[in-house]
């Protein structure tokens, strides 16, 4: 079935994927955390549980964490005043969260169904998000998932490159950054149901250098797949990648990330990070190494 | 990165080229290169942005001439067009000097090749003429930069251009010696001699060929004949097999059998 999934066309042209239809209404209900048995899922930072909802379960967001608040002001800080990122205040994210999933939605990208009907009386309000419970499978288990023939791996590829492109050149044409992943890797990413579903949006970008952040993501993602999939996998997926992503000049903008960020400031800064830093030095998926990667096959496929 | 990159993108409507610009050289170089350029006025910008733009006018431009141009598709495909970056029609064909190059070539497909392009050239110099719009004149005039697909000859490479601030026939003149030099690589000293002979003889406006040797050869000026006496001396220094003024003089010798 993956083998038919094959893309090969600019976006504009390519269909979007159907709109979701509009949720249902549905009663609102409120639960106490307290009397539910709730299973800890792994989570950074934010309490994530699988608790029981209706006839299955649902998955609880609580963005006021394990952290003490004092690192959230600090991350915040450093959010707002150097990385261009939103804050990390937990009820920021929790707004972060709503907006993001509802602009990707709006685009026809599948994210997480979120239950805003249902309310906790034991938890602060507009610090908790219930998510539908989605029991996909991650990227990053099935690109290694060695039952998994690797045609049906590298065609899923192809067809998360297809939609992948759809996102950046959403982005860049609604000068939208929220349509981009901060925290974007082969983890946020699972097939459920056939659909490509993606999750954790929990802070964004605030820049309006789209193309610059499409870069970084790009480079974001190739990286994952190369710490997680080895070398192998990675060579293959970045064949792909330079054959089958349609707009040559937004890769290529993953180089320029890196190497030539067209603000002074930070390219300085970028080159002062790859000499002085010894920890980007003979790694293979360092930013700098995919990066000089991808313009390497992107010389190499240049007809010039 | 240096310079320019074309990829071919796959499309529902078929294959595209996707032309980026990037800036040439290292920024001194470059704008050391660019003051000049505007200094003496007679070029369009060489910056990336810029080149972009003068391609882009230029395709429009040759275009509603019915002259021979990939066409500019970025309209039809805004997702993979940018500030420095076109989309253009993928020409299925091959560069007039990979086809003149190609021993397995017979000498009568040769010459229909020679032929077929000296007719398409000459109707755009007259039309160049005729509009005195130097846009239709080649900046970097070479058989490197024509694409034969059999039936046409698609001229590449506009994105430098004279700016219409001269007149155009000197700027001919350049142009024909490009090409005329492009072809002398393309065989031995014989097959060039051939080939020339079969350009000469189907470019119908000799006139035009014969002042463009004239323009460099015996141009009215002495101060022009005194820098190009110069520069003769110093590329016949430097051994080339055929420079500028050999080429040219070659092409006096076609024309005079002729």
């Amino acid at each position: 079935m993956l083998a038919d999934m094959s893309i090969s066309s600019t976006d504009s042209e390519r269909a979007a994927p159907a709109q979701p239809a509009t949720p249902p209404v549905r009663a609102p209900q409120t639960l106490r955390l307290a009397d539910l048995e709730k299973q800890p899922l792994a989570g950074a930072g934010n309490f994530l549980y699988k608790i029981p909802f209706e006839d299955g379960f649902a998955v609880l967001k609580v963005y006021f964490g394990s952290r003490h608040p004092a690192l959230h002001i600090r991350k915040s800080l450093s959010n707002l005043l150097f990385t261009g990122r939103t804050s990390h205040m937990p009820k920021a994210r929790y707004r972060t969260e709503l907006a993001c999933v509802g602009v990707w939605e709006k685009h026809g990208f599948r994210c997480f169904g979120i239950r805003p009907e249902v309310r906790f009386s034991d938890l602060p309000d507009d610090g908790y998000l219930l998510f539908d419970y989605t029991p996909g499978q991650h990227f990053r288990e099935y690109f290694k998932d060695e039952e998994v023939s690797l045609d049906d791996r590298l065609a899923l590829w192809r067809r998360f490159l297809g939609e992948w492109h759809r996102r950046h050149a959403t982005a860049v044409r609604e000068n939208e950054p929220r349509l981009l992943h901060e925290n974007g890797d082969v983890k946020h990413v699972m097939l459920w149901q056939g659909d490509l579903v993606y999750f954790d949006f929990e802070i964004c970008f605030r820049s309006h250098d789209i193309r610059d952040l499409v870069g970084r993501e790009m480079l974001a993602y190739m990286r994952s797949t190369g710490k997680f999939f080895g070398d192998e996998m990675y060579d293959r997926m970045m064949d792909e990648l330079i054959e089958h992503y349609p707009d040559k000049t937004l890769l290529l903008g993953a180089w320029e990330h890196a190497y030539r960020n067209h603000n002074l400031f930070i390219r300085v800064g970028r080159y002062l990070d790859r000499t002085l830093r010894s920890r980007h030095r003979g790694k293979r998926y360092s930013k700098y190494a995919v990066a000089a990667d991808i313009k390497r096959r992107l010389d190499a496929a240049s007809l010039t | 990165m240096d310079g320019n990159r074309i990829w071919r993108v796959e499309t529902p409507m078929g294959p595209v080229l996707q032309k980026h610009f990037g800036e040439r050289g290292v920024w001194l170089h470059r704008w050391a290169r660019e003051i000049l350029t505007q200094l003496l006025g007679k070029k369009t910008s060489t910056l990336a942005a810029e080149r972009c733009a003068t391609e882009r006018r230029l395709l429009a431009l040759w275009a509603e001439a019915g002259l021979a141009a990939p066409r500019d598709l970025s309209a039809e495909h805004k997702d993979l067009a940018g500030p420095d970056t076109l989309v253009l029609e993928f020409v299925q064909g091959r560069l007039l000097t990979k086809v003149l190059t190609d021993a397995s070539l017979d000498e009568s497909a040769r010459a229909a090749a020679l032929q077929g392009f000296a007719r398409g050239w000459c109707a755009r110099h007259r039309l160049a003429l005729e509009r005195d719009e130097p846009a239709f004149v080649q900046e970097h005039g070479t058989l490197d930069h024509v694409l034969y697909d059999g039936e046409r000859f698609v001229t590449l490479d506009l994105e430098n251009a004279f700016r219409p601030v001269q007149p155009v026939l000197p700027l001919l003149c350049k142009e024909i010696a490009g090409y005329v030099r492009s072809l002398s690589r393309c065989q031995d000293e014989a097959g060039f001699q051939r080939d020339l002979a079969t350009l000469v003889a189907a470019y119908p406006d000799t006139e035009r060929l014969a002042a463009a040797a004239d323009h460099y050869l015996a141009n009215p000026s002495p101060w022009m004949r005194m820098m190009w006496s110069v520069d003769r001396r110093r590329v016949q220094r430097r051994g080339k097999r055929y420079g500028k003024y050999q080429v040219l003089e070659s092409l006096r010798a076609a024309l005079a059998r002729a």
